[in-house]
């Protein structure tokens, strides 16, 4: 675990920003901005295994390297090779982030009356005062610092606005990271307004063997009523880094349904935090994550419950084989004005073989007495009940395995209510699972 | 005489130290149907599962052939392909997988040890509806996860339409009749009698005689103790409903 001096780790996106402080957008405005980010950053440090978030996290690996900051051009990408790796939606509008930077000749044509997209490097250039305003400052506990380091570099991203009682078609925001050992802070804004319902896929990938850090941040306001699917789908190579925070703040009767499906990375690690803030606000938090090799995956999520009649259901399915390692860090608060609400957590786990390990650890911190919530959790291998009865009807032990570690993972899957990207997602994940063409005729 | 489909010798299998099974014999001829009695403890499910290859179990000694092959040496599934089929006491659950396609690739992988063609999922799915229709199973049964949220009648009910489906050599049933009323009772049944052959055997396991009145067997065992303590016809098993097992061990403790 990290026990170097946290500033050590730090130094080098200090050089970094003395050397791109003055290209990024938004004038004398954002500089400071982003100064000050950086400043509260060295002084608060990394986080460190004393942080309960961070404990398991190898952030030594993070701060063993060196990543060169966002180059002003976008690097170029092979577009052919980015649409073989990238989901293929059917009638969805792609923004394409080549290392954190929006690439309109990559993206759809992004005209629609139902909504209105703004790359952020222009509203940071055009509207910068606007923006300041738009963005919060994060807060000093330990799960902001990745927010901070990306306010720090802020240069582009995405703020997607839906009209009221619009329903545009699905947005697939792709980011991709490319070029040895590049850093990028994507940061996507999504609001929806009263009634708007939409679905929003965030895919992180990357290409070529690329060693990349990327940390996005992605922050949602539902407005009353409103319905938002949203998935994130990271699958970097097995040397790179994802780490995102997601922050959601939920209106009156407004419903979140939320995917986290982590399948690779040398340390991929998504951060919710969901603020249920008007009454009757829903949200459906599911997490899936794949860790194989010596793969890190993180989901972590904070649910607060501060209105009345409020719900949240989380469902957390994690297998790990290898040596790969997998946290689930499930915190539910229900404030005290938030009377009958209600709160589910399950988090199930599934080991393949000794040497892999899932953490998984649910936080209830309940303030108002009219409330249900209830939360489970197991950590096991293969049913050998289940193996047993499928080796009876015939089925060899290798697709029996398959399959059973298959069905454990499709309780998620399931749950995606998009269903060209659930259907692309299971053959994802079944081409990630050993002997995954045993399986096929089952998808 | 021609030999029997399956001869047990000698059985005798523990579990955790415990022996269950001890020094259990039994023959069941090509085409017959046996039913297997027995008190509650004597062993009667663990000679299923022993015999279907479950592993948790250890063999002291002894030994099985199925159609002159050293069946104890076969994993499970090539049991299977065999033509040897479990009718589980409890069905378990498996939660996202398809029942049909579970019953797709169980009749495919048997067809294709055997070396004959995969069968296309248009035939496969008129074969299913048939039979399901003689199980009097709802259509809803296709498109769920195997036996998930199945009552204990309805497990049993796909049970049996597995055993139609994949048309066994050797059905082991366990306790197919446990927890039925009377009409899923006949239905289950129906669904055996249809598949009696003159090459097919079954082997019954059961604690009560009730089902008996409806698949009539060609011999009855009783088992206690892990081993048969008495085998007879069929009015065997109308004793035992009338005298209970004690007499059956008294009488097997004095000889």
């Amino acid at each position: 675990m990290s026990s170097a001096p946290a500033v050590d780790g730090l130094q080098a996106y200090v050089a970094a920003h003395a050397r791109i402080a003055e290209s990024l957008p938004g004038g004398e405005t954002w500089r400071a901005v982003r100064r000050e980010a950086l400043d509260r950053l060295l002084q608060l440090g990394w986080p460190t295994a004393r942080d309960e978030s961070w404990k398991y996290v190898p952030l030594r690996l993070l701060e063993k390297r060196v990543f060169e900051a966002p180059a002003a051009e976008a690097l170029p990408v092979d577009a052919t090779a980015l649409t073989q790796r990238a989901l293929s939606l059917a009638g969805a509008r792609r923004i394409v982030f080549v290392n954190g930077t929006l690439v309109t000749s990559l993206s759809s044509p992004l005209v629609d009356p139902a909504l209105e997209v703004t790359p952020l490097a222009q509203a940071l250039q055009e509207e910068p005062d606007r923006l300041r305003v738009r963005l919060p400052v994060p807060g000093d506990d330990a799960d902001q610092r990745l927010a901070l380091l990306n306010l720090a570099f802020l240069a582009d991203g995405a703020e997607i606005r839906v009209r009221a009682a619009a329903s545009p078609a699905p947005l697939h925001l792709q980011f991709v990271s490319t070029g040895a050992r590049r850093a990028c802070h994507p940061r996507v804004l999504i609001e929806l307004e009263a009634g708007a319902q939409a679905s929003v896929i965030e895919q992180y990938l990357t290409l070529g063997d690329a060693e990349t850090f990327t940390n996005s941040v992605t922050e949602i306001r539902l407005g009353p009523g409103a319905r938002l699917e949203h998935a994130v789908i990271a699958e970097p190579d097995a040397r790179s880094f994802v780490l995102g925070t997601l922050h959601a703040l939920l209106g009156a009767d407004s419903r979140l349904l939320t995917h986290r499906v982590l399948v690779s990375g040398l340390l991929s690690r998504f951060s919710l935090k969901v603020g249920l803030e008007g009454r009757g606000a829903s949200v459906d938090a599911n997490a899936l994550l794949l860790a194989d090799g010596r793969e890190h995956l993180e989901a972590h999520s904070v649910i607060c419950h501060r209105a009345t009649d409020t719900r949240n259901v989380e469902r957390f399915r994690g297998v790990a084989g290898d040596r790969g390692r997998g946290v689930f860090n499930g915190r539910i608060v229900v404030e005290p004005g938030a009377a009958r609400s209600e709160s589910q957590q399950s988090s199930r786990a599934l080991l393949l073989s000794e040497q892999a390990e899932i953490d998984s650890r649910p936080q209830l911190e309940i303030l108002n007495n009219d409330v249900k919530c209830s939360h489970g959790s197991t950590t096991g291998q293969l049913d050998p009940n289940m193996l047993f009865y499928l080796l009876s009807r015939g089925l060899d032990p290798k697709t029996a395995r398959a399959l059973l570690i298959y069905a454990f993972l499709d309780d998620v899957l399931a749950r995606l209510e998009l269903k060209d990207l659930r259907q692309q997602l299971e053959r994802r994940i079944s081409n990630a699972l050993p002997d995954p063409q045993r399986i096929e005729e089952f998808l | 005489m021609t030999e029997p489909l399956l001869k047990i010798c000698d059985l005798t299998v523990a579990a955790s130290g415990k022996t269950i099974l001890n020094g259990l014999n039994l023959e069941l001829p090509v085409g017959e149907v046996h039913a297997l009695m027995g008190p509650n403890g004597s062993g009667k499910s663990t000679l299923a599962q022993v015999l279907a290859g479950r592993s948790d179990y250890a063999i002291v000694r002894g030994t099985v052939s199925y159609q002159g092959r050293d069946l104890l040496a076969m994993p499970a599934e090539e049991r299977a392909h065999a033509g040897v089929f479990l009718g589980f006491q409890y069905p378990v659950e498996i939660p996202g997988v398809n029942n049909v396609y579970l019953l797709k690739a169980a009749l495919n992988a048997q067809r294709k040890a055997r070396g004959e063609p995969e069968v296309d999922a248009f035939e496969f799915l008129g074969l299913v509806r048939e039979k399901m229709k003689l199980m009097r199973m709802d259509e809803s049964f296709l498109n769920r996860g195997v036996n998930e949220g199945f009552s204990g009648g309805e497990k049993k009910r796909n049970e049996i339409l597995q055993l139609l489906v994949l048309e066994p050599t050797l059905a082991i049933l366990d306790e197919t009749d446990s927890g039925l009323d009377i009409d899923a009772l006949k239905v289950v049944a129906d669904g055996i009698n249809t598949l009696r052959r003159a090459e097919r055997s079954f082997l019954l396991v059961t604690h009560y005689q009730r089902l008996l009145n409806y698949v009539q067997p060609d011999r009855v065992h009783v088992l206690a103790d892990g081993r048969v303590v008495k085998s007879g016809d069929r009015t065997l098993a109308l004793e035992l409903e009338q005298r209970g097992y004690d007499w059956v061990r008294a009488q097997a403790k004095v000889a």
